[in-house]
């Protein structure tokens, strides 16, 4: 300061000019950075409100959980991870690397379509299995009218078990090990190959020693992902009948009309979440394992003939027949048996329901995602960065434990409200307002991850140069990034969508009364043995998700073709 | 009088042990151009965003014309520092034309200046035919020129330019620092740019601050810092040049290639120096008013333009020590040559650095 005076002379009058003439641009400073705060505080509330859980005190209801139902909770859900990690790894990571290495009839079909389960979330494919597999299903009709062959009352094993959940989660989860697996095989150079090649080396023997231990870490990064959609899986465990975490929180919930023991609950189960994404973390370690970037070469497919291309076929194409076709064509005859009747009187307005509310939220969450990621880019700083983190945890928090974070502190709240005699209803929990904000903390991240990687892509010295010319930071974002952004926040805004329309767990403990979704319907519909009135629905969420599977595609080829800026 | 002036700017980014700028001092004449030069991450990037408004200084002042832009508890936003700036990437809007990329920081101006400034600057970059191209329909030496354009219709009073030429392929740089140079020129703008390349320098600039580790080694002429680098690094860095250890006493210089005489006389006790003698400094056969120097060759390569050779002296006494020889003519070498002579100019006197 003394010094500052005596070299430059600037007196208190002339800084607080200054101040007055330039400083407001540490206000909208701020503006900016507070937001992100306020985002991650939003997050923060749920996750408080059930970590809290450790605190509270036990009810009766909690006794009975952990004497008599907590150890089948842990038991089964631990045998779901399990099983359904072990089925995606092998499926995922030996279809995917049956397309990267080797060319036959039918391969580059099969490369895309086996994405194609994706589209459907893991309780339609359940219940539509359990329905083509039943004592009256078409299948069975025909097997037992044609061939008389009568296996019983099941046709080949209790799907409605353990491992009938297990295989159907990991008929619509294994997307996940592939699409990570073929990422990294297809960026493996020709070099590695034939490195290994002239040592004598076969492809088998390359894979083993080489191949899976690189891609080890990309493997994990799917693999988390199907757990950690295991863990939020509701639908495909209740309708299964296999009692987990999630099906407790409920039956806590509706059942027992314990809050205490859901949020306990939902407590363990966040703890399990952080455990694998820790673990998931750790393995990760410092090592890098693409050393190879730069020279790469692709790698040249091995044309298959005969028995072995059929092999490769047949490897690929299950999973798809299975994950996908099946499913689909019976949704299809079912959706043909239900009629134009209960079509237009039933589902219209579901429908616009379903949609009006995915729309809103989309717009919430993606607004948030976008104001963020611009704050993240405009101001990096550590703090920044761990707000942003923070904020986008959400995806990883199961859908009921989201839900019962909202709900116990929203409840309360609207107690509060009517207890102070001003409004005489549920302000908070009976309207869509706690489902909003329930969908904006879940799926931030989806929407933020989206937005961010295309703003990456933008140089920051757009905005410095617009910021030289005068211009301030929202006019930046509105004229200049906005409009170069765009396919990544329509891609970001698609998958909320989809996401808001097909989310099960979260939406049933957290609806207004009497209101409906595609989702809740779907699945009612089949839990109450109307499956083929489940149908439509259905097809509109996979139909729905099949189109933004091709948006997308088509975004991020645009973005290839793009000329990148480094 | 300066028209811009920083005084001990300091910067250190969080996280980081060492200082990315240190001590920044420097002083602009209007209309001069002045370069910072330096290898990467030498802190000349810094500098020009400390200065630019898109990073804080930590310390230091910066004045332009009579105003404190930067100083304790004063930080100007970037727009209202009356600078402009040309990006490394010039970082045009993709998705605005010429026009609308030069009139971006005319907003302000009514539509008939704004109209008028606008043609001026397209006339003066010369790409008004371009006027509703894209940028990415652009060469990139028309693309510098929209950057340029656009940097300076808000009539800014300095220009800060970020290297200017790295996108630029090698055979058109050449032209493009002309064009630059005259543009510059003919609009008597007051300039500082950023480059690693002394090429740049040379052509470009009026002055040159050289930049090491965040600090500023040496600023001067392009002439004064090829001729008389304060430090080693400095004599190398514009081009290559012999460092030879001596003893300084009087108006002599004692070397390991001899008694060598010394333009100014060293009043003081003898001291340890160091000389910077460039290759062209040397020419083949002897001279009655310079230093004979008896060599014998030990390796000569074509150049393409000179010949590069390197010489042992034979009367070195203490180890082995080539000289690096520029010679323009092929012939002498095929006659061998058994004796250079060296002007008594051409011998520069350096302090040995501290730390090496």
């Amino acid at each position: 300061m003394q010094q500052g005076r005596k070299s430059t002379s600037i007196g208190p009058a002339v800084r607080f000019y200054h101040w007055v003439k330039h400083g407001w641009a540490d206000f909208r400073f701020n503006a900016w950075v507070s937001f992100t705060w306020m985002l991650a505080l939003v997050v923060a509330f749920p996750l408080l409100s059930i970590l809290t859980a450790f605190l509270g005190e036990a009810d009766v209801a909690w006794a009975h959980i952990t004497k008599n139902l907590l150890s089948t909770y842990v038991g089964n859900t631990l045998w779901l991870l399990l099983g359904t990690g072990t089925l995606t790894l092998f499926i995922g990571t030996l279809s995917a690397w049956v397309v990267s290495v080797y060319e036959f009839p039918g391969r580059r079909l099969l490369e895309g379509a086996l994405t194609l389960p994706i589209a459907i979330p893991g309780y339609i494919l359940g219940f539509t299995w359990a329905g083509m597999l039943d004592y009256t299903s078409p299948l069975y009709t025909f097997l037992r009218n044609t061939w008389d062959i009568n296996t019983g009352a099941y046709l080949f094993f209790d799907l409605l078990s353990l491992p009938g959940a297990i295989f159907i989660l990991s008929l619509a989860l294994y997307p996940y090990v592939y699409l990570a697996a073929r990422a990294w095989f297809g960026r493996q150079s020709a070099g590695l190959f034939e490195a290994a090649a002239a040592l004598g080396h076969s492809k088998t023997r390359v894979f083993w020693t080489l191949t899976l231990p690189l891609a080890r870490p990309a493997l994990v990064g799917g693999l988390a992902l199907v757990l950690m959609e295991v863990l939020n899986d509701y639908g495909v465990v209740s309708y299964f009948g296999v009692d987990t975490f999630t099906t407790g929180i409920f039956s806590a919930w509706f059942a027992f009309g314990s809050k205490t023991s859901a949020v306990k609950l939902s407590a363990w189960l966040l703890l399990l979440v952080f455990a694998l994404l820790l673990g998931e973390r750790m393995q990760r370690g410092q090592r890098r394992y693409d050393t190879l970037r730069g020279s790469s070469r692709p790698l040249l497919r091995t044309p298959l003939n005969g028995l072995r291309s059929l092999g490769a076929q047949a490897i690929t194409a299950l999973p798809v027949l299975m994950g996908f076709v099946l499913p689909v064509f019976m949704l299809l005859y079912w959706s043909w048996l239900t009629g134009t009747e209960t079509l237009v009187h039933r589902f219209l307005p579901l429908l616009t329901n379903s949609f009006m509310l995915a729309a809103l939220a989309t717009l919430l969450v993606v607004t948030a995602a976008l104001l963020s990621a611009f704050t993240a880019r405009s101001f990096p700083s550590p703090k920044t960065r761990f707000l942003v983190r923070f904020s986008t945890m959400g995806y990883a928090i199961p859908g009921a434990v989201v839900a019962i974070g909202v709900l116990v502190p929203f409840i309360w709240l609207d107690r509060q409200m009517n207890t102070l005699g001003a409004t005489g209803g549920l302000w908070l929990t009976g309207t869509w307002l706690a489902l909003i904000f329930a969908y904006l903390v879940r799926f931030l991240a989806v929407a933020y991850n989206n937005i961010e990687s295309s703003l990456t892509r933008t140089s920051t010295s757009l905005d410095e140069a617009a910021q030289s010319l005068g211009h301030p930071r929202a006019r930046i974002l509105r004229n200049i990034l906005l409009p170069l952004i765009q396919p990544g926040i329509l891609a970001a805004a698609l998958l909320v969508f989809i996401d808001v329309l097909k989310e099960l767990p979260l939406t049933l403990i957290l609806r207004p009364f009497n209101f409906d979704t595609l989702a809740i319907r779907a699945f009612e519909y089949a839990s109450d043995e109307r499956v083929a009135e489940a149908a439509p629905a259905s097809l509109v969420i996979i139909g729905l998700g099949l189109v933004a599977a091709v948006v997308l595609n088509k975004i991020s080829k645009t973005k290839e073709n793009e000329p990148t800026k480094d | 009088m300066n028209l811009l002036k920083t005084e001990g700017l300091s910067k250190t980014y969080a996280g980081s042990k060492h200082a990315a700028l240190k001590d920044f001092s420097l002083r602009v004449e209007k209309g001069e151009i002045v370069a910072l030069l330096g290898e990467s991450g030498c802190g000349k990037t810094t500098a020009l965003r400390v200065m630019a408004g898109f990073e804080r200084a930590d310390s230091g002042t910066l004045h332009l014309q009579h105003r404190i832009i930067i100083g304790p508890g004063v930080f100007t936003a970037p727009a209202a520092r009356g600078m402009g700036i040309v990006f490394q990437d010039y970082a045009l809007f993709p998705h605005k034309t010429v026009a609308q990329n030069i009139a971006y920081g005319l907003q302000k101006l009514p539509t008939r200046e704004r109209e008028q400034r606008l043609n001026e600057m397209l006339n003066l970059v010369e790409l008004s035919a371009y006027a509703q191209r894209f940028p990415h329909q652009l060469s990139g030496g028309q693309q510098q020129r929209v950057a340029l354009a656009r940097a300076m219709a808000p009539q800014p009073e300095v220009l800060l330019l970020d290297e200017p030429f790295s996108n630029i392929d090698t055979l058109k740089k050449n032209h493009l620092r002309e064009e630059l140079h005259a543009l510059l020129k003919k609009t008597g703008t007051t300039a500082i740019f950023v480059t690693h390349d002394t090429r740049d320098v040379m052509a470009i600039a009026d002055r040159v601050a050289v930049m090491r580790k965040g600090e500023i080694l040496q600023t001067g002429t392009p002439r004064e810092l090829y001729e008389k680098p304060r430090i080693p690094y400095l004599a190398r860095f514009f081009g290559n040049s012999n460092i030879i250890p001596a003893k300084w006493e009087a108006d002599q210089l004692k070397t390991p290639l001899g008694t060598l005489p010394a333009q100014t006389i060293n009043t003081g006790k003898a001291r340890n120096v160091l000389l910077s003698i460039r290759p062209t400094a040397f020419k083949p056969g002897s001279s009655a008013t310079a230093t004979n120097i008896r060599v014998k060759l030990k390796q000569q390569r074509f150049m393409g333009e000179h010949q590069e050779a390197e010489f042992l002296p034979l009367d070195a006494h203490e180890n082995e020590l080539p000289l690096l020889v520029h010679l323009t003519e092929d012939r002498l070498l095929q006659n061998g040559i058994s004796q250079l002579h060296l002007r008594p100019e051409a011998i520069h006197i350096m302090d040995i650095p501290e730390n090496s």
